[in-house]
C-alpha cells in the first residue's frame, strides 16, 4: 500500500515539476531529504584517484547529500572495459548482474557503445545554457554523441599527456654528455637523446656490448598515432556522423614509423613492465610520456635490480611535438554519463555532478589525482596554488608540476581526440597494439640475433627497412579497415 | 455565521459529536488494544533481524569458509619454502629481500598465490618471510580489484611488494605504492596483519593451523610507504618451514569488495538502512555503551548519520532480542535500531577470539517501523475523516433544517408589520404550521393595527410614531401621520420604511423649527409654517436600549388657545396695552440686559378728568376716554419701551435704550402734543381733549431697578396732581425724602389702627405705708419702623386727626392685655391714660363694657395733660365704667395743663405729681415745700397722692416722709411686660421708712 501511494506521490511530483520547468527548459524533480535518492556510480579510479574520490562522495553525501536527499555511493569496477561489460550485464538484466548504476564512467566510445540502447541521459535537459558555457567547450564537445549531438558524457576530470623524466639520473647522464633540455621538446630531438642515452650507458660497462638502456618509453602508443598524425597534418581516424574514415597517409605514417618503431628495435625505447612509470620505478626507463593521471605513479625512488633504491627528483615537460609539426596534444580522460532511471535518480545524479565539477571541489579532485579540472574557471593556476594550499595533504611536488605544465598544455597547444564513432574500440586497441606488437615481434628476433652474437645496430638495421615498414603499413591499413567490416 | 450559533445546530451536533467520539474510542480501542499494533511492530523487528541473521551468515561462511582458505596454501608454500631451502642449501635466515635465492623460491611461489587468490575470489594475497628477522623482509603481494572477473595475462592485477624481476616477468603492473620488499617495524601501525599471527605462532607452539589464523581489522598498508592507500582487511596464517614459522602469508579484502559483500539495498526497498562490518577488539568498551571500529560499511544511512562514524557506540542493553540502540552517531530523524549478529571467525579458544566481529544492520526508527507508522497514521486518518464527515454531515442536516428557518425569519424581518404577512410555504410541515399560525396572528395585528388607527382617525388626532432600532439599522419605521406631521415627503418613504439616512437629515432640519425643549424629558414643540398657516406639532422622543421611539402630535389647536388664553391674561380687555403682570414680567425682561437700557424713564400717567366724564356722561364715555388715551400711547414707537394701564386711569411707561433725557422728555413732549390733539366727542356736542399728569424717574440715576422707579415716578406724579395737575415733572429726591417719612408714617399709624399693632407695659404703683403693689399703669409701647413712642403715636394722630382712634386703641387693647396677665386676677387697679379731649362713641363705650365688665370696678382714667380737657367730654368719659364706680386720676399734675384749676374742676381720686416735682425733692426744699403743700391740699380734698419718677431711695424716703400715699418710679419698679410684686427689699425699705415715719410722727 504504501509503495503504491509513494509512488503516485512520486509520480505527482514528477509530472508537476516537469511541468513546472518545462517551460524554462531545464528538467528538476522535487527531493525528500528523508527519503533520500541513492545514485551509484560505477568507476574504475583506483590508488590514489579512488582515494580521492571516495573522499569527495563522503563529503558530497555529509553535506549537500544530506541537505537535499542525495546519497552517492561509489563502486570500483576494475578497469574501463570491465565497467563497460559489467553495465551492459546490468542493462541486459543478466542473471548475476549488478543492479543498473546511476552513473558511470567512461571514454567516449564505451559509453557511446553503451548508449546504442537509448541508455544515456541526455544532459542538455538538466544543464542550461549558462551552466554549459562554465565548462571547457571542447570538453563539452567530446561529450556531444550520436545523433542530434546530444550532450551525454559530463566532462569530469580530463587529462592529457606530459613528459616525465627521472631529473636524477638525468642529471648525471647530461653532465657526462651535454645533453640538453632543449631536445626533449621535439620528438625528433627526444630520439637523438634516447641514443645518446643508450650508447653513453653501453658505454659505462666497456666489458659487456650492446647492454645500453633505454631513455624513453609511451604509455599509449595510440595516443602517439593520432596526435602524431594530426600534428603531421592528417586527421587519421576521421569522424563524421559517427562514421570514421581513415587517412593511411603512408609518409605520416613512415614518420610515425621512424619516430618510435625504429628507436623502439634499437633499444633507445623501452617499454617493459605493465606501464612505463613501473618502468621508471625500477630505473629501466629514464622518461616517459605518459598521461597526467599516471603523474602519481611516477616514483620517488628507484630500485635496481639488486633492490638497491636511490631517491630521484622528477621533471615534468610538456610532452615533445614533432619539429614541423603543429601544436597538437592528446585530449583524453573519463567523463562521466548517467543512465536512464526515473527523473528524480537522473536529476540527483545531475545534481551530484554538477556539485563534483565546481571549480574548487574540482581542483581538489585535480590536484590529488592528476586530472584536469573541466571548468574554465578553474583552469587558473593561481587557483591551482590556493587548491594545493588548502587541500591538507601533501600533495607530491611532481604532481604539482605536472598539472602546471598540463594547464600550460592547454593553454598553448591545440587538444585533440577523435570523435566517437561505430567500432572505435577496435581501431584503439590496432593503434594500441599493431605497432607495438610488431615492435615486440621483431625485438625478440634481433635479440635472438644478438645473443647470436651480431651486433644490435646491425641485427636492427636489418628490419629497419623500406620493405618493412610496407609490411607493416598494409597489415596496419587492414586490420584498420576490418574494424570496420565487423561492425 | 449566525445561524451557527443556533441552539437547534447544536442540538444536532453535539450528539453526533458524542456517538462519532464514541465510535472513535471504540475503534481506537479495539485497534491498539487487541495487539495488531504490536504485532505489526514486532514483525518489522522480525523481518530486519531475519535479513541481518541471513547475511551475517552468507558472510561468515565467505570469511570462514571461502576468503581465509588458505590452510592449504600455507601447507603447500611451508613445502615449497622447506624444499627450496633444502635443494639450495640454505635456511629461511637467508631468504632476505637482497639475497637472489628469495627472488628465485618467490617466483616459484607467486603462482600458487596468485591461484589462491583467485580461487577464494579475495581482493588481495600477500606472503611475507621472516628471513633474518629483520624489518626489511621479502615477499609478495597482489592486488586483484575486481577478483569477480579474471584475466589470462594477469593485466587486471596489480603488485603491491614484489621484485620488479617477478613483475615484469608476470607482466603486473606496479602499483603506486610499490616496494620490492616489505618494511614492517614491529609495534608500528599497519603492522599487526604481519605480526599477530608470527609472534603467536612463536609464543604458542602448540597451536597449528587455523588456530592461529587472524583477523586483521581496517587498517592501510600506507605504514611502510607514506603514501596513500586504501583501507582493507586481511586474515594472515603463520608458514612453516620445517615446523618452524618462517612467515606470514594471507588474503586481502578490500573495502570496495567488502562493501559489495554485505548489500544494504536488501534491507529495505528504499536503500535507507545500512549494513556495517564491525570489530570490537578484546578488552575495549566499558559502561553502559559498547564501541565497535567500522570496518566496512554499507548503505546510506550510515552516511547520513550525524557525527564520528567510523566508530559506532551502541548500547549493551537490548530491547529486543538482537536489537539495541545506536547511540552515536545519532540520526537528526530520531532514533536508530540497530541488529547485532556476531560472526564467528574465531575458533572458542583460538588466541583472536577475544576479538568480537559483527555484522551490524542499523535502520531509523521511521522506516522500519514505517509500515506500523504508516498502519497508525491510517486508522487515525480514518478517524479523523470520519469524524469530519460526521460533522459536515450535521452541519449539513442542521443547516437544512436551520435554512428554512432562516429563510423564514428573513422573510418575517423584512414584512411590513402595517399589513398581513405572506410567508408562502417552505415544504415543511412543522414550519408551514408555524408560518400559518404566524400568518394569521399577523392578519389580526395588522386588523387591530387598522382598527386603531380608524379610532385616531375619528378622534380627529393627529398622531404619528416613528421607530429606530438598532436590528434594522437602514431603515426606520414611520407610522401613521408621522411624516406628514413632520413634512417629511411622501415619496421618499418605502412602505411603512424611511431609509435611516434620510430621517437623519430631516431630523437635523427639525432643529431650527425648534421652539421649545425639554431635552430630558425628549419632549420638543416644532412650529411650521408661517403666519395664517402656523402649526404646532409635540415630539416626544423615548430612548431605550437599542430602540429610539419617537411620538409627533399635532397640537397646533392646543397652542392657538394657550396663546389666546396668554394674551388675555396679558393684555388689559378695555385698551390692548399691557396689563400690570405683563408690565412687570416685561420690565423684568427689559432689566435683566441692563446695557441694552442706556437711559431709561420711568412714566407714571394719571388721566385727570376721567371721574369728571364718568360722572358727568356715564362709564361708556370713560373708556372712551381711556381708550383714546392709551391708543396714543399705543401710537407710540413700542420698540424700546413698554407701556401698560395699570389700573383705572393710570398708565406705567418705561422708556430705555435713549443716549441721554433730552431724546425721552422730547418723546413725552409729541405724547403730550398728542394728547392735547386727541379729543374725544361727549354727547352733549362737545369735545374735550385728553388730559394727564404725569410722572417722571430717570435710570439709572434715580434708581436702578424698577420696583424703585416705579415708585419715584408715582411719587413724581402724585407731587403733580397736588401742585400742577397735566404736567409732566421728573422725580426729585429731595422732596421725595421729605414727603416720604410722612407718607411712611402715615402708612403704620394706619396699620397701627386697625390691626391694634400696640404693647403695653405695667409698671407698679405701690402703697407708701407697706410697700404693696396697689395698681399698675399701662403704659402704650408702640413698636413700628418710624414710630417707636407714644408721643410719637399721638402726634402723629394728632396731625391725621385720628386721636380718637387712638383713645379707642388705648381702652381695648389696654384693657385686653392687662387682662391676659396674672396680676388681673388679683385686685389691684389699672391705670388707663385717656386723651382728654377724645372719647368713644357710644356704640365703642358699650361693646368696651360689654368685653371687661369685670374689671371695670378696678379701672383708673388717667387724664393726661397734653390735651386740655373738656368737661363735657370728662362727663362722657364716666360712661365708660358703665355701672362700677370708677375712679379718675389727674396725670402729670405740676406739668403742662393740669394745675390746680383742673384739679378743683374735676375734682379726681387720684392726683400724680409730676416726676420734674420729684426729681432731687430730697435735695430741693422749694419742691419739698411744694410738694408738702400739694399733699396736704388733696388731702383735704379727698384725694389721694401719688408721686411718679420716683428714682432713688433719698426721694422715696423723703416722699414718705412727707407722707405721700403712693410712689411710682424706677426705684420701686421698672415698666414691664410681665407685672409682678416688687423686689422684696424695695418693699421692706419702704416698709421702715413708713415705720420710722409713724414712730417719727
Amino acid at each position: 500500500m504504501k509503495r503504491k501511494r509513494m509512488g503516485s506521490l512520486v509520480g505527482a511530483t514528477l509530472a508537476l515539476s516537469l511541468v513546472l520547468t518545462g517551460c524554462q527548459g531545464v528538467k528538476s524533480a522535487k527531493l525528500d531529504p528523508k527519503n533520500p535518492v541513492t545514485v551509484t556510480v560505477w568507476h574504475y579510479y583506483a590508488g590514489g584517484q579512488q582515494e580521492a574520490f571516495n573522499k569527495l562522495v563522503s563529503e558530497f553525501n555529509s553535506s549537500e547529500g544530506l541537505e537535499r536527499g542525495i546519497v552517492v555511493e561509489a563502486e570500483n569496477h576494475g578497469t574501463v572495459e570491465q565497467l563497460a561489460s559489467d553495465v551492459k550485464d546490468s542493462l541486459a538484466k543478466k542473471v548475476g548482474a549488478a543492479e543498473v548504476p546511476g552513473i558511470i564512467c567512461g571514454y567516449g566510445d564505451t559509453i557511446y557503445d553503451i548508449d546504442k540502447g537509448g541508455n544515456i541521459v541526455s544532459l542538455d535537459e538538466y544543464l542550461s545554457e549558462d551552466e554549459l558555457k562554465e565548462y571547457i567547450p571542447s570538453y563539452i564537445e567530446e561529450g556531444r554523441l550520436g545523433e542530434g549531438d546530444k550532450l551525454k558524457i559530463f566532462p569530469t576530470a580530463k587529462s592529457t599527456e606530459i613528459f616525465m623524466m627521472n631529473k636524477t639520473d638525468w642529471d648525471v647522464f647530461a653532465e657526462a654528455t651535454g645533453a640538453s633540455l632543449d631536445k626533449l621538446e621535439t620528438i625528433e630531438g627526444v630520439v637523438e637523446t634516447a641514443k645518446g642515452y643508450y650508447e653513453w650507458t653501453d658505454a659505462r660497462t666497456p666489458d659487456v656490448p650492446d647492454d645500453g638502456k633505454a631513455f624513453f618509453g609511451r604509455d599509449a602508443v595510440a595516443n602517439y598515432l593520432i596526435v602524431g598524425s594530426r600534428q603531421l597534418g592528417i586527421e587519421l581516424c576521421k569522424v563524421k556522423d559517427g562514421k570514421v574514415t581513415f587517412n593511411t597517409d603512408k609518409e605520416v605514417l613512415r614518420k610515425l614509423w621512424d619516430c618510435y618503431y625504429v628507436p623502439s628495435i634499437n633499444g633507445y625505447f623501452g617499454a617493459y613492465g605493465k606501464f612505463r612509470s613501473d618502468d621508471a620505478k625500477v630505473g629501466d626507463l629514464l622518461a616517459f610520456v605518459g598521461s597526467t593521471t599516471s603523474a602519481s605513479y611516477f616514483p620517488k625512488e628507484v630500485f635496481n635490480e639488486e633492490n638497491e633504491s636511490h631517491p630521484i627528483e622528477a621533471l615534468v615537460l610538456p610532452v615533445p611535438v614533432f619539429a614541423d609539426g603543429e601544436k597538437y596534444a592528446v585530449q583524453q580522460g573519463a567523463g562521466m554519463a548517467v543512465i536512464k532511471s526515473d527523473a528524480q535518480k537522473e536529476y540527483a545524479a545531475v545534481e551530484f555532478l554538477k556539485w563534483f565539477t565546481q571549480a574548487d571541489r574540482n581542483l581538489e579532485f585535480a590536484v590529488s589525482s592528476g586530472y584536469l579540472p573541466v571548468k574554465t574557471e578553474a583552469l587558473d593556476k593561481n587557483k591551482l596554488e590556493t587548491a594545493i594550499a588548502n587541500s591538507g595533504e601533501q600533495i607530491p611536488e611532481n604532481l604539482k608540476e605536472t598539472l602546471e605544465i598540463a594547464f600550460d598544455t592547454c593553454s598553448s597547444q591545440k587538444l585533440y581526440t577523435n570523435r566517437p564513432f561505430e567500432g572505435a574500440s577496435g581501431v584503439r586497441s590496432v593503434l594500441e597494439y599493431n605497432m607495438a606488437d610488431k615492435i615486440n615481434a621483431d625485438l625478440e628476433e634481433i635479440n635472438k640475433l644478438v645473443a647470436g652474437g651480431m651486433s644490435r645496430a646491425e641485427a636492427a638495421a636489418g628490419y629497419d627497412t623500406d620493405e618493412n615498414f610496407e609490411s607493416w603499413y598494409s597489415d596496419f591499413c587492414q586490420k584498420l579497415e576490418d574494424t570496420q567490416k565487423e561492425q | 455565521m449566525n445561524h451557527f450559533k443556533g441552539s437547534l445546530l447544536q442540538r444536532i451536533l453535539i450528539p453526533i459529536l458524542v456517538v462519532m467520539l464514541i465510535e472513535g474510542i471504540l475503534l481506537c480501542v479495539v485497534v491498539f488494544n487487541s495487539g495488531t499494533m504490536e504485532g505489526l511492530k514486532g514483525n518489522a523487528y522480525d523481518v530486519f533481524n531475519e535479513k541481518v541473521s541471513g547475511r551475517s551468515g552468507t558472510l561468515e561462511n565467505d570469511m570462514v569458509g571461502r576468503w581465509s582458505a588458505i590452510e592449504s596454501a600455507a601447507e603447500t608454500i611451508g613445502d615449497g619454502i622447506e624444499s627450496f631451502i633444502e635443494g639450495e642449501g640454505i635456511t629461511t635466515a637467508d631468504l632476505t629481500p637482497d639475497s637472489s635465492y628469495t627472488s628465485k623460491l618467490l617466483e616459484n611461489l607467486s603462482e600458487e598465490l596468485i591461484f589462491r587468490m583467485r580461487r577464494n575470489a579475495v581482493t588481495g594475497v600477500f606472503l611475507i618471510l621472516d628471513g633474518d628477522g629483520r624489518d626489511k623482509k621479502a615477499g609478495l603481494y597482489f592486488r586483484d580489484s575486481d577478483p569477480l572477473t579474471e584475466a589470462s595475462d594477469n593485466s587486471d592485477l596489480q603488485a603491491v611488494r614484489a621484485p620488479a624481476s617477478i613483475t615484469k616477468k608476470l607482466n603486473i603492473a606496479l602499483n603506486t605504492n610499490w616496494l620490492p620488499y616489505f618494511q614492517l617495524t614491529e609495534g608500528a601501525d599497519g603492522t599487526e596483519y604481519y605480526y599477530e599471527p608470527f609472534r603467536t605462532a612463536i609464543e604458542r607452539p602448540e597451536l597449528k593451523g587455523t588456530e592461529l589464523g587472524y583477523w586483521c581489522p581496517a587498517f592501510s598498508m600506507h605504514g611502510d610507504t607514506g603514501g596513500r592507500e586504501s583501507m582493507i582487511l586481511t586474515y594472515s596464517l603463520p608458514v612453516y618451514s620445517e615446523g618452524i614459522p618462517c612467515g606470514v602469508m594471507g588474503i586481502e579484502l578490500n573495502m570496495d569488495y567488502l562493501v559489495k559483500q554485505i548489500p544494504a539495498r536488501e534491507l529495505s526497498e528504499d536503500n535507507y538502512g545500512s549494513y556495517i562490518l564491525a570489530c570490537k577488539k578484546s578488552g575495549s568498551g566499558d559502561g553502559e555503551a559498547e564501541e565497535y571500529t567500522v570496518v566496512a560499511r554499507s548503505g546510506a544511512l550510515i552516511n547520513q548519520l550525524e557525527g564520528q562514524s567510523d566508530v559506532l557506540s551502541i548500547s549493551k542493553e537490548s530491547y529486543r532480542k538482537n536489537f539495541h540502540s545506536l547511540l552515536s552517531p545519532s540520526s537528526r530523524q530520531g532514533a536508530v535500531h540497530s541488529c547485532i549478529h556476531d560472526l564467528n571467525l574465531y575458533e572458542r579458544n583460538a588466541p583472536f577470539s577475544g576479538d568480537r566481529w559483527v555484522l551490524i544492520g542499523i535502520e531509523e526508527d521511521y522506516h522500519l517501523l514505517s509500515f506500523f507508522y504508516e498502519f497508525e497514521r491510517a486508522i487515525l486518518f480514518i478517524l479523523a475523516v470520519t469524524i469530519l464527515i460526521g460533522v459536515a454531515a450535521a452541519i449539513i442536516v442542521a443547516r437544512a433544517v436551520t435554512k428554512p428557518i432562516e429563510t423564514l425569519t428573513y422573510k418575517l424581518k423584512m414584512a411590513d408589520p402595517g399589513s398581513p404577512i405572506r410567508l408562502g410555504e417552505l415544504k415543511i410541515d412543522e414550519i408551514d404550521k408555524l408560518s400559518g399560525t404566524i400568518e394569521n396572528l399577523s392578519r389580526e395585528v395588522a386588523d387591530n393595527a387598522h382598527k386603531l388607527e380608524a379610532i385616531l382617525d375619528m378622534t380627529g388626532v393627529s398622531v404619528g410614531a416613528c421607530e429606530y432600532t438598532d436590528r434594522a439599522e437602514k431603515k426606520v419605521y414611520c407610522s401613521g401621520d408621522f411624516c406628514r406631521l413632520l413634512d417629511i415627503p411622501e415619496e421618499e418613504m418605502t412602505g411603512s420604511y424611511l431609509p435611516t439616512s434620510v430621517m437623519k437629515k430631516h431630523m437635523a432640519e427639525l432643529k431650527a423649527r425648534q421652539v421649545e425643549r425639554d431635552r430630558e424629558a425628549g419632549l420638543y414643540i416644532l412650529k411650521f409654517g408661517k403666519a395664517e398657516e402656523e402649526r404646532w406639532v409635540r415630539l416626544k422622543v423615548i430612548s431605550e436600549k437599542g430602540r429610539i421611539l419617537a411620538v409627533a402630535t399635532d397640537m397646533t389647536q392646543e397652542m392657538q388657545e394657550k396663546q389666546k388664553i396668554e394674551h388675555d391674561r396679558d393684555f388689559d380687555l378695555l385698551t390692548g396695552l399691557y396689563n400690570r403682570r405683563a408690565f412687570y414680567r416685561q420690565i423684568e425682561e427689559v432689566f435683566m440686559n441692563k446695557k441694552r437700557m442706556a437711559i431709561g424713564a420711568m412714566i407714571m400717567i394719571d388721566l385727570d378728568n376721567l371721574k369728571y366724564v364718568n360722572d358727568t356722561y356715564g362709564h361708556d364715555y370713560g373708556d372712551e376716554y381711556i381708550r383714546t388715551a392709551a391708543r396714543v400711547l399705543q401710537s407710540l414707537d413700542t420698540r424700546n419701551s413698554v407701556v401698560a394701564r395699570l389700573s383705572g386711569d393710570e398708565f406705567l411707561a418705561f422708556f430705555y435704550g435713549s443716549g441721554n433725557r433730552d431724546t425721552v422728555r422730547h418723546r413725552m413732549d409729541q405724547i403730550y402734543e398728542m394728547f392735547k390733539n386727541t379729543k374725544i366727542h361727549l354727547p352733549d356736542g362737545t369735545s374735550i381733549p385728553v388730559r394727564a399728569s404725569a410722572g417722571m424717574a430717570w435710570y439709572p440715576d434715580d434708581g436702578e431697578n424698577y420696583d424703585e422707579l416705579i415708585r419715584y415716578a408715582d411719587f413724581a406724579m402724585y407731587m403733580v396732581k397736588k401742585t400742577n395737575k397735566g404736567a409732566v415733572v421728573e422725580f426729585n429726591l429731595e422732596s421725595y425724602s421729605k414727603e416720604s417719612y410722612l407718607l411712611q408714617c402715615k402708612e403704620e399709624l394706619n396699620t397701627i389702627l386697625e390691626k391694634g399693632l400696640v404693647d403695653y407695659a405695667f409698671q407698679p404703683i405701690v402703697d407708701a405705708r407697706d410697700g404693696s403693689v396697689y395698681a399698675y399703669e399701662a403704659l402704650m409701647r408702640p413698636n413700628t419702623e418710624n414710630i417707636k413712642s407714644p408721643d410719637a403715636l399721638l402726634a402723629l394722630a394728632r396731625s391725621q386727626s385720628k386721636l380718637q382712634q387712638i383713645e379707642k386703641l388705648t381702652f381695648f387693647k389696654g384693657m385686653e392685655i392687662f387682662s391676659k396677665k396674672e396680676v388681673a386676677k388679683t385686685d389691684c387697679r389699672i391705670f388707663l391714660n385717656s386723651i382728654s379731649n377724645q372719647v368713644m362713641t357710644d356704640k365703642e363705650i358699650k361693646e368696651f363694657q360689654m368685653k371687661y365688665s369685670a374689671y371695670l370696678s378696678r379701672l383708673v382714667i388717667e387724664f393726661t395733660e397734653e390735651e386740655r380737657p373738656d368737661a363735657e367730654l370728662t362727663k362722657v368719659k364716666m360712661r365708660y365704667f358703665g355701672d362700677a364706680k370708677g375712679m379718675t386720676a389727674l396725670d402729670d399734675f405740676g406739668e403742662g395743663y393740669n394745675g390746680e384749676s383742673i384739679l378743683l374742676s374735676m375734682n379726681p381720686d387720684f392726683v400724680k405729681f409730676d416726676r420734674s416735682l420729684i426729681k432731687n425733692i430730697h435735695e430741693d426744699s422749694k419742691k419739698q415745700d411744694l410738694v408738702a403743700g400739694l399733699i396736704a391740699y388733696c388731702r383735704e380734698n379727698g384725694a389721694k397722692t401719688i408721686a411718679e419718677g420716683v428714682e432713688c431711695s433719698m426721694e422715696m424716703d423723703m416722699l414718705i416722709g412727707m407722707g405721700i400715699d403712693y410712689l411710682q418710679g424706677y426705684y420701686i419698679g421698672r415698666p414691664t411686660h410681665f407685672p409682678g410684686d416688687i423686689p422684696e427689699e424695695i418693699r421692706q425699705e419702704i416698709f421702715q421708712a413708713a415705720k420710722t415715719e409713724i414712730d417719727f410722727s
